[in-house]
């Protein structure tokens, strides 16, 4: 139940480092730094990466598609009349996959979602799919900021009884992509909102708020991939 | 003297309905009420020794729905001159959030439309049994998961006519009742009528068992939901005649009057429906059969002693009489602890069914028959456009548990 969405930030962060440090070792600094020809070859990338105006690690040029997935902590809450005023922790997770469109600025989709196991049969979980877009504003850093449209969900259940809420939603997030050997680990913070949507009795369809905004804030560290299409035209 | 009780008038009125004006409800001027036709229950009480005259509590009225001039709330003391009135209706519902849209209650509406109308039912109750309990911002219980996610919260007033001084509610199971709740889950109803609480002529008593105390009065009177939970002599005297070394249970005078109130349309479906109970400690009556006129004094059993030596002990007994140093209490005495004066109200379930209907319904007094266009004799009925129903239970807390609306002479009957 553990949310899996479609392209999560994390992924679309971590796939540009992991590809080029699959697909190019040599020119991941990290990687070459004990010999000469590494050296060289961290120095080319740099070089590169400089002219280009992208992150280094960056495939640029390239035609990519990505692959994330990760997991952390979550703070979601519902904001409505009715609702109690309370902020609850549990797990969370997204997976996200998408194309590259520049070499700075990557699309997709992604899920996530968060599930707070109460005890006795009662569940709280939290869903979203949506669009996602992330952009890496520095050249030098793989830092990106991600915006995401979709749609959300909220779901308290016991064994009697279900409550639902399904509204659109946007998200913001910001993360950095961190190479570790081959992998590219890459933590993220994302806040998401909800618009107001009725928190609806799967018992009776009678909804005793018409107004449940959702919030939540995910810690998260995924790993993520990247690697060329099919029809991509290497440089 | 009428130029003096009618300035009287305009001050008090204008002080009772000052708090209505605020929220737009404007309540009625004086020259209003002052040439409104009384109603049945306007004018029926009548002081005693060292109370208030009846002048100075008749100030207290209010216009009704229909036009008429019906008695109102007032404090168990006239807040000008100091007498007392020797009864008490409960907490002021002025401090209620509800008083601004309601306004002042008119004590016997739903009486008097049960005249005008065609039940072929008539009822009239007395002055002091209506009593008013209210709380704002009432934090409901949620049973299950939701509990851990909702927080649904109310402000409740209700006035019910709970006379537990006199041999009425032995057999009539028909009560005025004023039944006003707004929440934050959009449930809102704002109800006038006469309840049925149990079956005519019976009630519940306090040791359990049903008790057929006579025939119903009126004798149509419909059955209703709930019960009247009144104590009797024999369950009276097993709890507080004991032995020396034991203390009275004086829980037993406790009276239970555990409504189940329905609106429903003419067609029979039902719009709304409630089941607050009313609770009354240490009433100034229980039933006793073998008495004319079946109606036994708690103050009288403080002097019983039987022959094998029981008693009343300790308690309300021992307070009422200063230790048995007074005696001959009646039970109209100001002493008597047996009065009435403390309650309380559990608040319990709301049901709405009304979603995408309108929100004005005009029933009979029985809170039948409900249409959307006003009839003979209909009271009119706020339900608002909402399902409530979410498949788990809401229900209130009890309020007025810690409160004694007693004042300086405040006896029975009240």
């Amino acid at each position: 139940m553990i949310a899996f969405r479609p392209l999560v930030l994390l992924v679309g962060t971590a796939l540009p480092l992991f590809a080029q440090s699959s697909r190019a070792p040599a020119a991941v600094t990290v990687a070459s730094a004990d010999s000469t020809r590494g050296r060289n070859a961290a120095t080319t990338e740099r070089e590169r990466a400089r002219r280009d105006g992208v992150p280094i690690g960056w495939p640029v040029g390239r035609k990519q598609f990505w692959i994330s997935g990760a997991l952390g902590r979550g703070e979601a809450g519902l904001s409505c009349t009715t609702c109690r005023d309370e902020r609850t922790r549990a797990v969370a997770g997204d997976l996200g996959i998408g194309l590259t469109v520049t070499p700075r600025f990557v699309v997709g989709v992604q899920t996530m979602a968060w599930f707070d196991v109460i005890g006795e049969g009662v569940d709280r979980i939290v869903r979203g799919t949506q669009l996602t877009a992330r952009q890496f504003p520095f050249a030098n850093y793989p830092v990106f900021f991600a915006g995401s449209v979709g749609v959300s969900s909220f779901r308290l259940e016991d064994d009697r009884v279900r409550f639902d809420q399904r509204a659109p939603s946007f998200e913001f997030g910001v993360g950095y992509h961190w190479r570790v050997g081959s992998a590219l680990i890459t933590p993220a913070v994302h806040a998401m909102a909800s618009t107001g949507g009725a928190l609806k009795s799967s018992e009776t369809g009678n909804a005793p708020t018409p107004d449940a905004r959702l919030g939540l804030w995910r810690t998260t560290v995924g790993l993520s991939w990247y690697g060329a299409l099919p029809s991509s035209n290497n440089r | 003297m009428r130029l003096s009780i009618t300035l009287a008038l305009t001050v008090t009125v204008a002080a009772l309905t000052a708090c209505g004006d605020k929220a737009g409800v404007t309540g009625p001027s004086a020259e209003q009420i002052a040439a409104a036709t009384p109603a049945r229950a306007f004018g029926i009480w009548n002081p005693g020794p060292n109370e208030c005259s009846k002048a100075i509590h008749d100030r207290f009225a209010t216009v009704g729905p229909d036009g008429k001039k019906y008695p109102t709330w007032h404090p168990p003391t006239d807040p000008v001159s100091g007498c007392s009135f020797g009864h008490e209706h409960g907490r002021d519902p002025r401090g209620s959030k509800m008083h601004n849209t309601i306004g002042d209650l008119a004590f016997g509406y739903a009486n008097e439309m049960l005249d005008v109308g065609s039940t072929g039912i008539t009822r009239h109750e007395d002055h002091v049994g209506h009593k008013v309990e209210w709380e704002n911002d009432v934090p409901m219980r949620v049973d299950g998961a939701a509990g851990s996610l909702f927080d649904v919260r109310c402000d409740v007033l209700m006035k019910l006519h709970q006379g537990t001084h006199s041999a009425d509610a032995f057999t009539n199971n028909l009560h005025e009742l004023n039944y006003h709740i707004r929440c934050s889950d959009r449930t809102e109803l704002h109800l006038t009528l006469l309840t049925a609480i149990g079956k005519a002529g019976h009630f519940t008593s306090t040791c359990g068992g049903e008790i057929q105390a006579g025939t119903a009065t009126p004798a149509n009177s419909p059955n209703g939901g709930g019960q009247r939970i009144i104590p009797e002599w024999s369950c009276v005297e097993r709890r507080v005649l004991v032995p020396a070394g034991q203390q009275s249970d004086y829980g037993v005078l406790h009276e239970s009057w555990q409504t189940s109130t329905g609106i429903r349309t003419s067609d029979g479906k039902t719009l709304a429906s409630f089941d607050p109970y009313f609770q009354v400690f240490r009433p100034s009556r229980f039933f006793n059969s073998a008495i004319p006129n079946k109606t036994g004094r708690p103050i009288d059993i403080c002097y019983i002693v039987t022959a094998d030596g029981r008693r009343a002990r300790g308690g309300e007994c021992e307070r009422s009489t200063n230790n048995w140093t007074q005696l001959g209490l009646g039970f109209d005495d100001p002493n008597s602890r047996f009065n009435g004066v403390r309650r309380q109200v559990d608040v319990n379930s709301n049901r709405i069914e009304n979603g995408g209907g309108p929100t004005a319904w005009y029933t009979d007094p029985l809170g039948r028959n409900g249409r959307t266009t006003p009839f003979q004799g209909s009271i009119k009925q706020y339900i608002a456009s909402v399902n409530n129903n979410y498949g788990v239970s809401v229900s209130g807390p009890t309020m007025g548990q810690h409160r004694n609306y007693g004042g300086t002479g405040t006896r029975a009957p009240n």
